[in-house]
C-alpha cells in the first residue's frame, strides 16, 4: 500500500513542528527516517499514522485520504509503534500481542483461529515465542520492546510505522529486528522506521529521509542522503567516511565540531 | 482454572448472602415461609394457600427483599463504576468519587430534602440525587474538554475542584437546615448511606441502570484493556478513544449515580472492591468488570447484614461500617503488597 504525505504542516503548541513536508513511501521498501532530536521524526510518523492533527496538506493510502477511515479501518491498514514507553500492567505476553488484533475483531466476538495464528506468527517473528506466558511487567526493556513490536506485527497491516524501535535493544536484537523489518518489506509491506544509528540506517534501509528542523533536508538512497555536508548540517557534527568491505560498505565516524558556533 | 474458580466462588457467595439477608432479622421467619411468600407474590402460589401471616408477608416482601436487592444492585453498580474508572484513568486511586458522582449526588439529595420534597414523593430525593450526580459529571467533563480532547489529568483535577464546590454547597444547605431538626436528621442519615427502609421503588429506580451498565460494560472490556497501554497506543491499535472515554464515563456515572440515588453515600466500595478483585483476577477487564460487580454485591450485602445484626436500631450506618472495615483492610493490603511497587 502506497503511503503519501503531500505538503503537510503540523502544529504542536502553536509551533510548526513539520513545515510543508511531502514524501512518498512505496510498498516493498524499508524507509529510514533520520534526523537530530526535535527534527520532527516522531511527529512525521504520528501524522502518517493519522494520530497527529494535520493543519494543512494531505496524507493518503493508495490515494485515499487517511482521515476518510475511522480508527478501526485505519488500524487495519497502518500499524504504528510509539517510541514512548508504555506503562506495563500485568497482562501476559500473548494477551498483549492479541491486543494487536483489536481492529480485526468484532465487539463481542471471541478470538478466532486467524487471531491466534497471527499472534503466534508475530511472536515467532520477534523471537519471543518462549515469553508467551510471562507477565509483561516482569520483562526486561528489550524483551518488552520485542513484544510490543510483535503486537504491531499481529495486526498484519500493509503499512508499518515504527518510532525508534531499537531504542531499548541490545546489538543482536537490534539486528534481528532490522532483519524482521527487511523481511516485512520484501513481503510487500510499506515499512517506515525512525532510527538514530546512521551506520545501520545506511546499511539496512532502501531509502532514507533526513529531517532537519521540521523540513525534509534530503530523501532518497543512502548514498545521496548520507553525505558529509548533509550530516554536518542536520546533526551539527563532523563526519568521516571509512570504506569497509573493500569499499562495498561505508562506515561513519562522527565527531563533535570544535571551536565553531 | 483459577479465574473460573473466582467467578464461581463470588457468584455462590452473592447467592448465599442474598439468602441470608432475606432470612435473618429481628423477626424469625423460616425459609419455607419465605419461599412461599416469594412464590405467591410472583403468582405461582395462591396467597391463601401459602399460610403465612400478613405481618410476615410484609416483612419478607416489602422490607427484606427490596433491601437485599437494593444492596446487591448498589454494590454491583458502585464496584463496576470504580473498576471502569480505574481502568480508564490507569489509576488504582480512581473511584466514582473522583469524577464528582458522589458529592454531586449528595448535593442533589440534600437540596431536595431541605426543600421538603422528600415528603412530597418517594421519588423526589433519589431522582434529585441522580440528577445531581449526572450534572456534576457532565460539568466536570465539559470543563475538562478543550477542542474535543479530554485529557484524563484535567478530568481528575476538575473532578476534585467540583467535589469541593459541591461539598461546600452541601454543607451550606445543611447549615441552613439545622434549625429544622427533622430535615437535618434526614440529610445527615442520607449522607451516611443506608439501606434501611428501601422499597420496591428504590429497586425499580436502580434495576434498569444496573442492568444497562452491566450489558454496556461487556462492550468496553477490550477497549479498557487497550487504553491501559496509553491513549496513543490504544488509538494506533484502532480504538476510537474519544468515543470510548465518553461511553465509559457515562456508564460509570450512571451506575454510580443510581447507587447514590437509592442508598446515599456509600463510600469505599467503588475504590476497594475493584482493587481487590484486580489482585485476584488480573488486569483483563473482560473478567474484571463482572467479577467486580459480583464482589461489590457481596460486599454491600455483607456489610448491610453486619450493620443490622450489630445494631437492629440502625445506629450503625452502612456507609460508616463499610468505610471503617474497608479502610483498615485496604491499608493491610497496601502494606502487604508494598514490596511489589505496582499493585495495580
Amino acid at each position: 500500500m502506497r503511503l503519501e504525505a503531500e505538503n503537510i504542516i503540523v502544529e504542536l503548541g502553536g509551533r510548526e513542528v513539520l513545515q510543508d513536508v511531502s514524501a512518498s513511501f512505496q510498498p516493498g521498501a524499508l524507509t529510514g527516517v533520520i534526523g537530530a532530536n526535535g527534527a520532527g521524526k516522531t511527529t512525521l510518523l504520528r501524522a502518517l499514522a493519522g494520530l497527529a492533527p494535520v493543519k494543512s496538506g494531505r496524507i493518503s493510502l493508495d490515494g485515499e485520504p487517511i482521515d476518510a477511515f475511522d480508527r478501526r479501518e485505519a488500524a487495519r491498514r497502518v500499524g504504528y509503534l510509539a517510541q514512548k514507553q508504555e506503562p506495563a500492567f500485568p497482562f501476559r505476553v500473548d494477551e498483549t500481542v492479541m491486543m494487536g488484533r483489536y481492529p480485526h475483531q468484532g465487539r463481542l466476538s471471541p478470538e478466532t483461529e486467524a487471531d491466534r495464528a497471527a499472534v503466534a506468527a508475530a511472536l515467532r517473528d520477534v523471537d519471543a515465542a518462549d515469553l508467551s506466558d510471562r507477565a509483561i511487567n516482569e520483562l526486561s526493556g528489550g524483551e518488552l520492546q520485542r513484544v510490543l513490536i510483535a503486537r504491531t506485527l499481529a495486526a498484519q497491516t500493509p503499512v508499518l510505522l515504527l518510532d525508534e524501535p531499537f531504542a531499548n535493544l541490545d546489538v543482536r536484537h537490534c539486528l534481528d529486528i532490522l532483519a524482521i523489518l527487511r523481511a516485512q518489506a520484501s513481503e510487500g509491506r510499506t515499512v517506515v522506521a525512525s532510527l538514530h544509528d546512521l551506520n545501520l540506517a545506511g546499511r539496512f534501509c532502501d531509502e532514507l529521509l533526513l529531517l532537519h528542523q521540521g523540513e525534509i533536508l534530503a530523501q532518497g538512497e543512502a548514498g545521496s542522503v548520507l553525505t558529509l555536508r548533509l550530516i554536518e548540517r542536520a546533526f551539527g557534527v563532523h563526519a568521516e567516511i571509512l570504506p569497509v568491505n573493500g569499499g562495498e560498505e561505508r562506515h561513519f565516524i562522527l565527531r563533535a565540531m570544535e571551536g565553531e558556533e | 482454572m483459577r479465574r473460573y474458580a473466582l467467578t464461581a466462588g463470588l457468584f455462590a457467595a452473592a447467592l448465599l448472602l442474598a439468602a441470608l439477608s432475606v432470612r435473618l432479622g429481628v423477626t424469625d421467619i423460616d425459609s419455607n415461609k419465605i419461599l412461599k411468600v416469594i412464590l405467591s407474590e410472583l403468582g405461582f402460589l395462591a396467597t391463601e394457600a401459602a399460610g403465612v401471616s400478613d405481618h410476615e408477608r410484609a416483612i419478607v416482601w416489602h422490607i427484606r427483599l427490596p433491601r437485599t436487592l437494593t444492596g446487591a444492585f448498589v454494590g454491583a453498580s458502585l464496584a463496576l463504576s470504580g473498576a471502569m474508572l480505574q481502568g480508564l484513568f490507569r489509576n488504582p486511586m480512581a473511584s466514582p468519587v473522583v469524577v464528582g458522582v458522589s458529592t454531586g449526588g449528595a448535593l442533589g439529595a440534600t437540596s431536595a430534602i431541605a426543600l421538603g420534597l422528600g415528603a412530597a414523593s418517594l421519588w423526589a430525593v433519589p431522582l434529585s440525587a441522580f440528577a445531581g450526580a449526572l450534572v456534576t459529571v457532565l460539568l466536570v467533563s465539559l470543563v475538562a474538554t478543550h477542542k474535543g480532547h479530554t485529557p484524563l489529568g484535567a478530568l481528575i483535577l476538575c473532578g476534585m475542584a467540583m467535589n469541593s464546590i459541591a461539598g461546600a454547597l452541601t454543607t451550606l444547605v445543611l447549615s441552613y437546615s439545622v434549625s429544622d431538626f427533622e430535615i437535618a436528621r434526614q440529610i445527615l442519615f442520607w449522607l451516611m448511606g443506608s439501606l434501611t427502609n428501601r422499597t420496591w421503588e428504590h429497586v425499580i429506580l436502580i434495576a434498569p441502570f444496573f442492568a444497562a451498565s452491566g450489558v454496556a460494560a461487556a462492550f468496553f472490556g477490550r477497549e479498557l484493556n487497550l487504553m491501559m497501554s496509553g491513549e496513543e497506543s490504544a488509538m494506533a491499535l484502532g480504538v476510537d478513544t474519544a468515543r470510548a472515554k465518553a461511553w465509559i464515563l457515562t456508564i460509570a456515572a450512571a451506575a454510580a449515580g443510581a447507587s447514590v440515588a437509592v442508598a446515599g453515600v456509600v463510600g469505599f466500595v467503588g475504590l476497594l472492591v475493584p482493587h481487590i478483585v484486580r489482585m485476584l483476577a488480573g488486569p483483563d477487564h473482560r473478567r474484571l468488570l463482572y467479577s467486580s460487580m459480583t464482589a461489590g454485591a457481596v460486599f454491600v450485602m455483607g456489610m448491610d447484614l453486619l450493620a443490622r445484626t450489630l445494631s437492629p436500631g440502625g445506629e450503625i450506618r452502612l456507609g460508616v461500617l463499610s468505610a471503617s472495615i474497608g479502610g483498615p483492610f485496604f491499608l493491610y493490603l497496601i502494606v502487604k503488597n508494598r514490596a511489589r511497587a505496582e499493585t495495580f
